[in-house]
């Protein structure tokens, strides 16, 4: 697993040395605290970073570097944790040793090194950024599921989980001064530096330490439980072929209760299996979907139940989540099997994809806890019947929305 | 190169079925993947009766596979704690199941997926509900409905026009008889390849392969009978104008070039051939990239298609603006002047080569592709390294291919429904 250094307070190194990959990955963890204003600036930042830099003012120099590190690439992304969101920015290039290239590895980190620092910011540059973060915005209304969750979320006002983190149209408003003051909170929050290679770790650290990061930062906080009276049944009017129907769960179980571990079990079964009760029931019995599932917002405490059907069945489909939500006390032995083995195979495939290695570390460490798989296998396969529908059962259905298809516009 | 970084086995079992076994010993995730050449293109196909196949009856098809008169196969994978999928494309459909445990077990029963099809008239009929709700969410798409209309623009008669799902009346119009004609006609083991990643001896991988019946059944193979696809050299339609709910207008300008008649290795290289001329002359490897960004004639949606097969190729641009017209203009303008040199190709060379090494990362997408290059008789580890055989003369064929296409082109719009 992981070895982990400390570089400054809330400054963390991660490494793991494996010859599994082709390539050396090096993702950058900024924890934020959660305002649109920050996510906006956030994601106009990660358009700049992904743009060009300093050292490569046009995109045509920029590419001529990557492709000279054999398609070395980068990427920066904002997801939400909470009360906080993150900031990551992948790095990604070839192992020198597979492409015979001594000096291969050493230019690849000075390169990720100038790009982190000399992010080009100017008028031009910002005008670019954010016009792509509002066809960004549009976009997303054009994404029926997406804006349905995004829709849905929003209802809960003054809560983290009702914030765009895709960035909203107030992002025309960002100046040249936000940026340069949120470059400055870059510098001042929670930094967890992931590395999956073959490099050498203590050339790293020293880049680390001599780069523009290297400074006590502060912390935020993360985990939050949504807490709302149930609201009625919104709906909002789409033209298009399908309805989208959107049933919000408040889980009541957070990510540090004893009892999460059985909630996710438990919320498998319900709706993330092709033999769960809603796939089987809603899909495969009564065909009324193609689509359906459940999934839960761990550091918010949401479950969503979400499924695409004719607008003529809302209340139908409705009525029989809610029928197999009440089902899940008689639930069958073997599905709680089965969704045993999936989060455990899910659990252990993680190993093999460096992305979902550095987001399960991550996430046990803004828990305070050692990420070790086979620990987590064994509590999963010691989770007694009667704690997984204890979990599940804690949960209240507190809003359903409704993207309305066009056969009622 | 690529062969040397990898260690595969190949054989092909007592019934025809080609298997390819790649060894990872250090990926936990085993997977095995079975494909059949039968996809949403074979609606040109006869039944016993002389029809021609509905339009989506591959996808169909794969969607009733999964039920098994031993019972619901779905549960007894998900016992075994793997993940089982399908997919089913233009040319070929396949199933797959990846897992960290009991691989062999798993591997039996995908295998004895693809081997029986039992079905039963009220089944196939609950099936058409599912079907037409999963065409809806399509037809929501714009990308979907952008690609659609694509083919729709270019050709008169290939089946390619047809969604690989069908329209709701074809797949209303699906029958029990037709499924099972289709099962019996293409899923023979002799037109079957399965790719197998795993962390377990190869020789134990092919004793189990081999020992399953579906590697000894000696059923006999039934022919194939296609309508021949004539078609016509110039674009079905020049324009095409649709709306959708959709916040800002997009489009689609197309090249409907020859189809190619060479091997199916020389199209891999031709197709090569006109994405590198693309990439210098419409990405930011040209120094005008920028102006047109500024200008505001493309964003970051604009993006570029090539597709060289043996009887469909086009390449395409993705775009979204105000005034489409405007956008297609320019890049007719821009065809006229594709260009690439020396220095250009060898830089592109580079890339390619670190971006096929990357794509041996992740074994579970890497199968499926070995799986559908070996369906049309391509060892996709050859493929990987063709791009650096790539000459100045391979381009400046492109080049001419390119020009000599410019009269048959299309432009297909989608702008936003007024509210």
């Amino acid at each position: 697993m992981f070895q982990t250094q400390q570089i400054r307070q809330n400054f963390n190194f991660h490494t793991k040395y494996s010859t599994q990959f082709k390539d050396n990955t090096f993702v950058f963890r900024f924890l934020f605290p959660m305002t649109q204003h920050n996510i906006n600036c956030a994601q106009v930042y990660s358009e700049l970073l992904d743009d060009r830099s300093i050292n490569a003012p046009t995109k045509q120099a920029m590419l001529r570097w990557m492709d000279e590190l054999y398609d070395a690439s980068f990427g920066s992304y904002v997801t939400t944790y909470g009360q906080s969101f993150v900031l990551s920015v992948v790095f990604k290039g070839i192992e020198g040793s597979i492409v015979n290239d001594s000096e291969q590895n050493q230019r690849f980190l000075s390169w990720m090194m100038m790009i982190l620092g000399g992010v080009l910011v100017n008028k031009e540059t910002l005008k670019e950024a954010k016009t792509n973060v509002l066809q960004n915005v549009k976009r997303e209304q054009e994404q029926h599921v997406k804006y349905a969750l995004a829709l849905s979320a929003a209802r809960y006002e003054n809560t983290s989980y009702a914030l765009k983190v895709d960035g909203d149209e107030t992002v025309t408003k960002i100046t040249l001064e936000d940026i340069h003051s949120f470059k400055d909170l870059l510098k001042e929050v929670a930094c967890d530096v992931y590395h999956i290679g073959q490099f050498d770790e203590s050339i790293i650290l020293e880049e680390l330490k001599k780069s523009f990061l290297h400074q006590d930062k502060m912390s935020s906080p993360t985990f939050t439980m949504l807490k709302s009276e149930p609201l009625e049944r919104h709906s909002v009017q789409k033209f298009s072929p399908q309805t989208v129907l959107v049933k919000t769960y408040a889980t009541n179980v957070d990510y540090k209760d004893p009892r999460y571990l059985a909630y996710r079990v438990a919320a498998i079964a319900f709706g993330s299996l092709p033999t769960s009760l809603l796939f089987t029931n809603i899909r495969e019995k009564n065909s009324l979907c193609y689509f359906i599932h459940a999934s839960v917002i761990a550091f918010d405490g949401v479950m969503n139940v979400v499924t695409g059907i004719e607008s003529d069945k809302v209340d139908i489909v409705s009525a029989m989540i809610d029928e197999q939500f009440a089902a899940m006390k008689d639930i069958e032995d073997s599905l709680i099997e089965q969704a045993k083995q999936m989060m455990i195979h899910s659990l252990v495939s993680s190993d093999d994809d460096v992305m979902s290695m550095i987001n399960l570390h991550y996430s046990s460490r803004l828990k305070d806890e050692e990420f070790n798989i086979e620990l987590i296998t064994k509590k999963i396969n010691e989770l007694k019947r009667e704690q997984i529908l204890e979990a599940i059962q804690s949960s209240e259905c507190i809003g359903e929305f409704v993207l309305l298809g066009e056969n009622n516009v | 190169m690529f062969k040397q970084l990898e260690k595969t086995h190949g054989f092909v079992t007592p019934s025809g079925m080609k298997v390819t076994i790649l060894y990872k010993p250090d990926f936990k995730q085993q997977s095995m993947i079975v494909g059949v050449p039968f996809g949403g293109i074979h609606s040109n196909v006869y039944d016993e009766q002389h029809e021609l196949y509905k339009p989506g009856l591959a996808h169909f098809l794969e969607h009733k596979l999964f039920e098994s008169e031993s019972g619901d196969i779905m549960a007894q994978f998900s016992e075994l704690g793997a993940q089982v999928n399908a997919f089913t494309s233009y040319q070929e459909t396949c199933y797959y199941f990846n897992t960290t445990t009991k691989f062999k077990e798993s591997s039996n029963l995908l295998l004895d997926l693809v081997s029986d099809c039992s079905l039963s008239e009220e089944s196939v009929e609950k099936e058409k509900g599912i079907i037409i709700s999963e065409l809806s969410m399509y037809e929501a798409m714009v990308d979907q409905a952008l690609v659609k209309n694509l083919y729709k623009s270019l050709y008169h008669n290939h089946p390619i026009i047809h969604d690989i799902g069908g329209s709701k009346k074809s797949v209303t119009d699906i029958t029990l008889k037709q499924l099972m004609d289709a099962f019996n006609r293409f899923y023979h083991p002799s037109l079957m390849q399965c790719v197998c990643v795993t962390n377990e001896p190869i020789e134990s991988v092919e004793a189990m392969i081999l020992a399953h019946p579906l590697s000894s059944n000696t059923k006999e193979k039934n022919s194939v009978s296609e309508e021949a696809i004539i078609e016509p050299r110039d674009v079905a339609f020049k324009d095409i104008h649709v709306t959708m709910d959709i916040e800002v207008a997009k489009g689609v300008y197309a090249l409907k070039l020859d189809a190619h008649e060479g091997s199916s290795m020389n199209n891999v290289l031709k197709q090569f051939a006109l994405r590198f001329l693309l990439e210098a002359t419409f990405s930011e490897l040209n120094p005008l990239y920028q102006e047109w960004i500024d200008q505001e004639l493309i964003n970051d949606y604009f993006d570029m298609d090539v597709d060289v097969s043996q009887n469909y190729s086009y390449i395409a641009f993705l775009c979204e603006h105000e005034h489409l017209d405007e956008v297609f203009d320019w890049i007719e303008s821009m065809l006229k002047k594709v260009d690439l040199d020396e220095v250009t190709l060898n830089q592109l060379k580079r890339r390619y080569l670190g971006m096929s090494l990357k794509a041996l990362n992740k074994p579970s997408s890497l199968s499926k592709q070995l799986v559908r290059y070996a369906l049309n008789d391509l060892d996709f580890f050859d493929v990987l390294g063709l791009f650096q055989t790539m000459s100045m003369k391979d381009i400046e064929l492109a080049k001419q291919h390119i020009l000599n296409s410019l009269t048959h082109s299309s432009r297909v719009k989608i702008t936003p429904q007024a509210k």
